[in-house]
């Protein structure tokens, strides 16, 4: 029974690491630049989707998608990052310069359409079935058990990177920008600085950041399909944040694994298959409430963001 | 080709009477409380849920269901508003609209939890047919659901033109303190945008519910059109969503005679990202 929990807690902690990095991702967009995305989980989708297409072997003749192109999996990874980058360099053109609540509704309706297109798109994403059984990261030198604990090793390396490299980000006079774009976009503009381009590079690093969770996902989940990227993932992200504490890094990765946790201890609750329904429903309610209570109680989270006096 | 042409874009206006209906109520608290209301989908469930019950479930006549529902839905919005919404106010647009997101996802899940995932239907009689030409073109039940959008828009027009509360509202939504210094009782105006758009869109519920199915997530389906509509009529322009949402209808409807079905949305998309590129402020709104 030990071992059984000892397996539980790390496939919860690779789950929360994995959460983090996407979570990270948000912050830097919405903590640190205000940008209100709403249809984040695109993002993650992309980059879980196009990891795992680049790094599929060719398919056969008796599937229904045309497309794999056998590349190793740390290029799809990459090239997951990547595209997700683009789309997000594509969505912020015409969205950008004009109103906020322009860019939540794009963004939002971006990631359901886009939801559409991975069903529909059978050539490419092989439709509502889509990829499983997928291999992961060196699973060749593992064995079943002994490689859940090696995935969580390489889950906190990649956390420990991405947290750095945020760090890194928001510490920079490009970090003192965003949140300049963020508090007064008109002084930053009198300032001369093209703050267009400052809310472009924040969306953009974002999405990277949720690419490469979205293909760290899909090898943790050994499979993709559409039905994984519904707005709760979105929301997954954003309710972290808020617990968490926006516009601070800690306070994200705080987040996830309160997040994480909560969510992980209601699978203990035995139901059966009639009750499952409505256990999913009284969920939705539960993490709906909760995103209600933080903003109007807690508005900055557990982990305020630090006040910074430049002199 | 031109008879399915005809049939498509009959639905078309079908589709826009409805949208029309459910998007005037979300562009009126928009224009007034200026945020994005995304809970506003989910009333449309609640209102197509409470006639369900009471014509189906209870036996009522369909117009005494519908006409709780309006008022059932018209109190679960104001109450929302008056408890979840109106303390937020002075947190920023941002904030609201993240609220309204808890909201909508707590709705659902009472919903989802009281009624389950199943997709039920009202059972309504298809009325004879009105032929043109031989072509069957438009049903009766449709011709109900046009008309009722279309007095709805003028019933709107005589409200904010010719009475004091209509007048107050169009003050209010072009400036918020003019409209306080001038004496306009900004709390009382408020209450009358959360019940009046509550009930648009309990009406719109309704009617989607009839022409489709009722299911827990007919509003969420709904919202992402819905959000399409009031930027392509221009964000807090009334009048520029009403045609906006008719001609997103007929745009849609047409569209899938071109495009697989499952794109229906997309195609309200893509009109939308061309909308912002070429005219940010809406066809019709906004100079």
């Amino acid at each position: 029974m030990g071992g059984d929990w000892a397996l539980f807690l790390a496939g919860a902690v690779s789950l929360a690491g994995i959460y983090v990095i996407y979570t990270l991702g948000l912050n830097i967009q919405f903590g640190f630049t205000g940008l209100g995305n709403l249809g984040y989980v695109a993002f993650f989708a992309i980059g879980a989707y196009t990891s795992v297409i680049l790094s599929m072997p060719r398919p056969g003749p008796d599937v229904a998608y045309i497309v794999g192109y056998g590349l190793p999996m740390w290029a799809g990874m990459i090239g997951g990052s990547l595209a997700a980058g683009f789309f997000a360099l594509l969505i912020g053109i015409p969205t950008l310069k004009i109103g906020e609540d322009y860019f939540v509704v794009v963004t939002f309706a971006f990631s359901e359409v886009l939801r559409y297109v991975l069903i529909n798109e059978k050539w490419l994403t092989n439709g509502t079935t889509g990829f499983y059984g997928l291999e992961r990261p060196f699973g060749e030198f593992f064995s079943g058990r002994a490689y859940e604990f090696f995935f969580l090793f390489l889950i906190l390396v990649a956390v420990v990177i991405a947290y750095l490299v945020m760090r890194k980000i928001c510490n920079s006079p490009f970090g003192r920008l965003m949140k300049g774009v963020r508090e007064n976009e008109q002084v930053c503009l009198a300032l001369g600085k093209n703050t267009y381009r400052v809310k472009m590079k924040a969306f953009i690093v974002g999405a990277m950041f949720a690419g490469f969770a979205g293909s760290l996902y899909a090898r943790y989940a050994t499979l993709v399909v559409p039905e994984m990227f519904i707005p709760y993932f979105t929301f997954v992200a954003w309710l972290s944040l808020m617990i968490g504490g926006r516009g601070n890094n800690k306070g994200a990765i705080l987040g996830c694994f309160i997040f994480v946790l909560a969510d992980q201890f209601t699978l203990f609750v035995q139901a059966s298959a009639a009750y499952a329904v409505k256990l999913a429903s009284l969920r939705a309610f539960i993490m709906g409430a909760l995103l209600i209570i933080v903003l109007r109680w807690l508005p900055a989270g557990i982990l305020k963001e630090k006040k910074v006096t430049y002199r | 080709m031109l008879t399915i042409l005809l049939q498509h874009t009959v639905f078309g206006v079908v589709t826009g009477s409805i949208l029309l209906l459910a998007t005037i109520g979300f562009s009126m608290v928009y224009t007034t409380k200026r945020f994005l209301c995304i809970s506003h989908g989910e009333l449309l469930t609640i209102g197509a849920y409470t006639a369900y019950a009471f014509h189906v479930l209870l036996g009522w006549n369909l117009l005494y269901s519908g006409i709780i529902a309006v008022a059932v839905t018209s109190l679960v919005g104001l109450a929302i508003a008056r408890g979840l919404y109106e303390p937020m106010e002075g947190h920023g647009p941002l904030v609201l609209l993240f609220t309204s997101v808890g909201v909508t996802f707590c709705l659902h899940g009472i919903l989802e939890f009281i009624a389950g995932p199943s997709i039920r239907s009202f059972r309504t009689r298809i009325l004879p047919c009105i032929r043109v030409g031989g072509i069957p073109l438009i049903t009766m039940n449709e011709i109900v659901i046009i008309s009722i959008a279309m007095g709805s828009i003028v019933f709107l027009h005589v409200v904010l033109t010719q009475t004091r509360i209509g007048k107050a509202f169009r003050a209010m939504a072009s400036n918020v303190d003019l409209a306080m210094a001038r004496g306009i009782d900004t709390a009382r105006i408020s209450m009358f945008v959360w019940v009046y758009a509550s009930a648009m869109a309990a009406v719109a519920g309704i009617l989607l519910a009839l022409v489709t199915s009722v299911n827990p997530d007919l509003g969420w389906t709904q919202i992402l059109i819905i959000l399409a509509a009031a930027i392509l009529g221009g964000l807090g322009s009334i009048y520029g969503v009403m045609i906006g949402a008719i001609f997103l209808g007929v745009v849609m409807d047409v569209g899938v005679i071109f495009f697989p079905s499952g794109y229906r949305a997309a195609i309200a998309f893509a009109l939308m990202i061309i909308v912002l590129l070429v005219k940010p402020k809406g066809i019709f709104g906004g100079g």
